[in-house]
């Protein structure tokens, strides 16, 4: 990963600007635990909390790795970090079948768990009108190279 | 997805892409593309999924096509010539 980041220094002006926009999973990559998505049922403005989406080992290894090439990549006077602003991406889902759907098709590495599973059936099961929410963490790294 | 827009919403607030020169990293099926492309100067999108760049290809409005071009590309192989770009997104791909 630190070689897509020499990459994109090679590419940039000098001056120019790297923004690195994905999951803020992990704040320090040498702490645990990560930051997973929310899952909640919402209905009448109201949020009830059903837990987190769980992510595979792999994933997690992914992520850590892409934030420890970012301070790699700072240690070695590649950019400079402007800023960081993290801010929650949401997701809404009709039922439980359109987000098991969703995670087999999109986010292979993920999976409800059957306690999360069970509290959002009740939760719509009490209101028809009833919506899945899950919020993600991202992060904005600004970077910018000398 | 994001019906608040919130993530559209800080990329424009914190990234000067007016007039920019951009490369996007991990464009998928150009759903940030078409956001960022209508204030800057050009967009080089590339994605290493074939399908993708096929499904931003058919996506993208008649009015964008000559600021925005999508390659099918890795992130670890940018043949680009030096200093190309004024602003580098890596849009979840990192």
């Amino acid at each position: 990963m630190v070689h897509a980041l020499e990459q994109t220094h090679r590419v940039l002006r000098p001056h120019g600007l790297l923004a690195d926009l994905r999951p803020n999973r992990f704040t320090d990559p040498e702490l645990a635990p990560p930051a997973l998505p929310r899952i909640c049922g919402i209905a009448d403005g109201g949020e009830t909390p059903a837990g987190e989406l769980t992510k595979s080992e792999k994933n997690l290894a992914s992520h850590r790795a892409a934030s420890r090439a970012v301070d790699e990549a700072l240690r070695r006077g590649l950019y400079a970090l402007e800023s960081v602003e993290t801010f929650p991406f949401r997701y809404y889902f009709r039922s439980v079948a359109v987000l098991d759907q969703y995670i087999s098709s999109t986010w292979r590495e993920t999976s409800l768990e059957a306690a999360s599973r069970l509290r959002l059936e009740i939760i719509l099961s009490l209101n028809p009108q009833a919506r899945i929410l899950i919020i993600d963490p991202l992060r904005l790294n600004i970077l910018r190279k000398p | 997805m994001d019906p608040e827009r919130t993530e559209v919403r800080v990329l424009l607030r914190r990234v000067p892409f007016a007039g920019a020169r951009v490369l996007e990293i991990g464009c998928g099926t150009g759903r940030l593309t078409r956001r960022i492309a209508g204030v800057s100067r050009s967009v080089t999108a590339i994605d290493h999924e074939e399908a993708s760049i096929e499904t931003a290809k058919r996506r993208q409005p008649a009015s964008l096509r000559r600021k925005v071009r999508f390659e099918v590309r890795s992130g670890t192989a940018l043949a680009y010539p030096a200093g190309t770009f004024d602003v580098v997104l890596l849009a979840w791909s990192l």
